[in-house]
């Protein structure tokens, strides 16, 4: 068990009331279209509402490959930052070599960084 | 908090993981599995705050449901329809491979079992205070005796940031 | 922790880092157009430095708890490691770059040297945790040499096949050292030597060499975990093939036999006829025999002359672990001695097919037709090899396979029977069968008559030069041994 059950606590009633403050409507309306609106199907029922216009091909469409280079990035920083919080943590008490292993560390990831800026990746097409 | 409760917790926790992943592996839409996988990590979070590893709970939502989850269902959307090819199931060894496949597992599982069941570490005593990592501990020591391995795991991002954004951008170079 | 110290102990790698940085940095700058000649100076210039900071830098060292190791053993397979990297960067730059990557080559180049850096590090460790990510960043740099060299198609398919494989054996063997980890409480290679030595061995201890066993496995091409290399072999790049197949290869025994015989040699068991025990030598002996005789078998199948080169490697494979399964100092001296002339040998061997392949457009057997006489520096460098491999005399690779069998059958009590004589019996026959295979090469190469439409195989100066070098070392090497041996003799008696 954790060191401090009671700090899970109060995390834990957090995320009820966010999944609760989520599901509550939904169900709401749910029960009163059970109970107040009958299902009428029909092709005017089913149209797009007012002024909306009709959809047209498949929802399922290919995304631009750009998305997944930011995804890459982020993923590769996020991982980075696991690494950076325990030194965060405990910089004031770091000797100067220490700080200067932290700084390569971030510099090393600087480097690829810049490498994806100055060959354009970066660019949205 | 009494042992009860506590292994109550637990086992609703592996429930979860165990759950979600065996959901990824028979769920046939893609996305979906990609959704109860990230519920899996979910999962395994929860069991490493119940172990009170509290700095590799979080960790592991911030990497692997942050992170990995979302990457893998942009993989998922760009991937296009007509290259996933709709015959994934069938072929003529199906049997013969899900034969070898739970083959396999199980032996493993099997192996597993026996060497921790036959360590006695099952009937060790727990000790009663929780060893608790202390984050800054954990840093000082990054930058102090676990140097070689941080910049080369610097050095492993950069070659999975630099090979990863190529390979990705790989169809477009033509006309870049 | 004294920094400046562990930088002077490191001097190799970091030259190799900056020198990949500054490549990257090239790259950045888009001059890699015509710029090959920039990329290949920087690159030949890192290595250079990098070897004396390995010849000039301190002698011995162990630091981290053996997270950094310097001897003389290290010291060699460093320089080794340099050598056959410099021999490929020179291949990776024939005349025309090879399609698909141009406007790389920086790029290409600067993988070339992380991969490197990963494999100084495996070699310079004795320590697990250093030991997985250096493997880790070897491996990530190998699977985009292989796709990097062109966009679509099969070497994609031979990557992707790569990088899965690859990744569940970088899984188990990340599983196994965790419960290494468990069962010892250490994850340096001495300190668990220590506590196996001093305490009954734990039931997970086992399970967590066997997992690491098929990490280890994989990284070798043994057979069952050698899938990959027959399709990554052929579809590669011809240089990134290569140094999968000599860098790689070295880094990959050096380590398989310093982690089992260093860490777990008193977990060893016995491969011995009618004396099985439990542990990894009978492991290790069922991995030599299923590749000794899949490998070797399946070569004779082979069209394509670098796919047979793969199932060879694969071969090979078994011989080698045929000698670690006897564990002991002449052992280990053997497996180290041959894996080094079977990168040498596989280096210039790749490096002539990838010349074939450049101007012929294919490397099928037929299309070594005539190599004697088009192209007889090649053609001979090839059968220098290939004999080499075969094992004929008076080449090193004779010497070589001499001393693993020799050094398979010096276990056991004097007297008897050794006890690993079935698998050396077996390994006999294999190398007959490799025999035949190689000599269909060379039957090509040396007696069919070239098609009258061959394009004359040209090759750039240093590409020819390496092949060159290559082909002397195996006859230099076989007439005087002692030259590798001596030092390696040397290196090994502070080991043990």
């Amino acid at each position: 068990m954790p060191s401090d059950p009671q700090a899970y606590l109060t995390l834990g009633i957090f995320f009820g009331i966010a999944v609760a403050a989520a599901l509550v409507p939904i169900g709401l309306s749910h029960l009163w279209l059970r109970w107040f609106t009958p299902a009428k199907p029909g092709p005017s029922k089913h149209s797009a509402y007012e002024c909306g216009i009709e959809a047209t091909g498949p929802a399922r469409i290919q995304f631009k490959s750009q998305y997944y280079v930011y995804g890459i990035v982020f993923l590769i920083f996020d991982v980075e930052a696991i690494f950076l919080i325990p030194i965060a943590v405990a910089f004031l008490d770091l000797p100067l070599g220490a700080v200067l292993v932290a700084a390569v560390f971030v510099l090393l990831l600087l480097e690829s960084l810049a490498w994806c800026w100055a060959k354009g990746y970066l660019n949205w097409k | 908090m009494n042992l009860t409760a506590s292994g109550l917790l637990f086992f609703a926790f592996a429930v979860l993981t165990l759950g979600a992943g065996t959901a990824v592996a028979l769920v046939r839409e893609p996305v979906r599995a990609a959704l109860v996988g990230a519920l899996c990590f979910v999962g395994v979070g929860l069991l490493y705050l119940w172990l009170g590893a509290e700095f590799l709970g979080f960790i592991q939502w911030l990497v692997y449901v942050g992170a990995v989850a979302v990457l893998i269902v942009f993989v998922i959307l760009l991937t296009r329809r007509e290259d996933a090819g709709g015959e994934t199931e069938g072929g003529r060894f199906a049997g013969l491979r899900v034969l070898g496949g739970l083959g396999v597992a199980l032996a493993l599982f099997g192996a597993l079992a026996a060497a921790v069941l036959g360590s006695g570490s099952l009937y060790r005593e727990v000790p009663e205070e929780p060893m608790v990592l202390e984050i800054a501990a954990l840093g000082r020591e990054l930058v102090a005796g676990a140097v070689p391995p941080l910049i080369l795991v610097g050095v492993v991002l950069t070659v999975a940031l630099v090979g990863g954004v190529t390979l990705a951008l790989v169809e477009r170079k033509p006309d870049a | 922790m004294n920094y400046l110290e562990l930088i002077s102990h490191v001097l190799p790698e970091i030259a190799v880092l900056v020198t990949a940085l500054v490549l990257i940095g090239m790259g950045c700058a888009g001059g890699s157009r015509g710029g090959g000649k920039a990329v290949l100076a920087v690159t030949a210039a890192g290595l250079g430095l990098a070897l004396a900071a390995v010849v000039f830098g301190p002698e011995s060292g162990r630091l981290l708890e053996g997270m950094i190791v310097v001897d003389a053993l290290t010291r060699l397979f460093k320089a080794v490691l340099l050598a056959l990297t410099l021999g490929t960067a020179l291949f990776l730059f024939p005349g025309g770059e090879a399609g698909g990557n141009e406007g790389r080559g920086a790029e290409n180049s600067a993988l070339l040297l992380l991969a490197l850096l990963g494999l100084l590090v495996v070699v310079g460790t004795e320590n697990l945790l250093l030991l997985f990510v250096g493997l880790e960043l070897a491996s990530l740099a190998l699977y985009l040499m292989v796709v990097f060299a062109a966009p679509a198609g099969r070497p994609a398919e031979a990557a992707l096949r790569y990088f899965f494989f690859g990744s569940v054996a970088a899984a188990f063997l990340l599983f196994g050292f965790s419960f290494i980890y468990g069962a010892t409480g250490s994850i340096d290679l001495r300190v668990i030597a220590k506590v196996l030595a001093a305490h009954p061995v734990e039931p997970i201890l086992p399970l967590g060499v066997g997992l690491a066993l098929v990490g280890f496995g994989f990284k070798v091409a043994a057979v069952p975990f050698h899938l990959w290399a027959p399709d990554v072999y052929q579809s590669a790049p011809a240089p990134a093939a290569g140094f999968i197949a000599s860098a790689s290869k070295v880094a990959g025994f050096f380590i398989v036999a310093k982690v089992l015989v260093l860490g777990f040699g008193v977990v060893e068991g016995s491969a011995d006829w009618g004396a099985f025990a439990m542990g990894w030598a009978p492991l290790v002996a069922v991995l030599a025999a299923l590749s000794m005789v899949v490998g070797n078998l399946a070569a004779l199948a082979q069209q394509s002359v670098r796919r047979l080169l793969a199932y060879s490697g694969i071969g090979h494979s078994g011989f080698i672990l045929t000698a670690l399964v006897a564990a002991n100092a002449e052992a280990v001296r053997a497996v180290l001695f041959y894996s080094v002339i079977y990168g040498v040998a596989s280096l210039a061997a790749f490096g002539v097919a990838g010349c074939v392949l450049r101007a012929r457009g294919a490397d099928r057997l037929e299309d070594f037709a005539g190599l004697g006489r088009t192209a007889p520096a090649a053609a001979g460098v090839l059968a220098l090899a290939l004999l080499s491999l075969a094992g004929l005399p008076p080449l090193v690779g004779f010497f070589g396979k001499f001393q693993l069998f020799a050094a398979a059958l010096s276990g056991g009590t004097p007297g008897t029977v050794p006890g690993l004589l079935w698998l050396v019996a077996l390994a006999l026959l294999m190398s007959a069968v490799s025999l035949y295979y190689y000599l269909r090469v060379l039957k090509q190469v040396f007696f069919a008559p070239a098609p009258a439409d061959a394009a004359p195989t040209r090759d750039t100066s240093a590409g020819t030069a390496v092949c060159l070098v290559c082909g002397s070392v195996l006859v230099l090497l076989g007439l005087f041994p002692s030259l590798v041996l001596q030092p390696l003799q040397r290196a090994l008696v502070q080991l043990f």
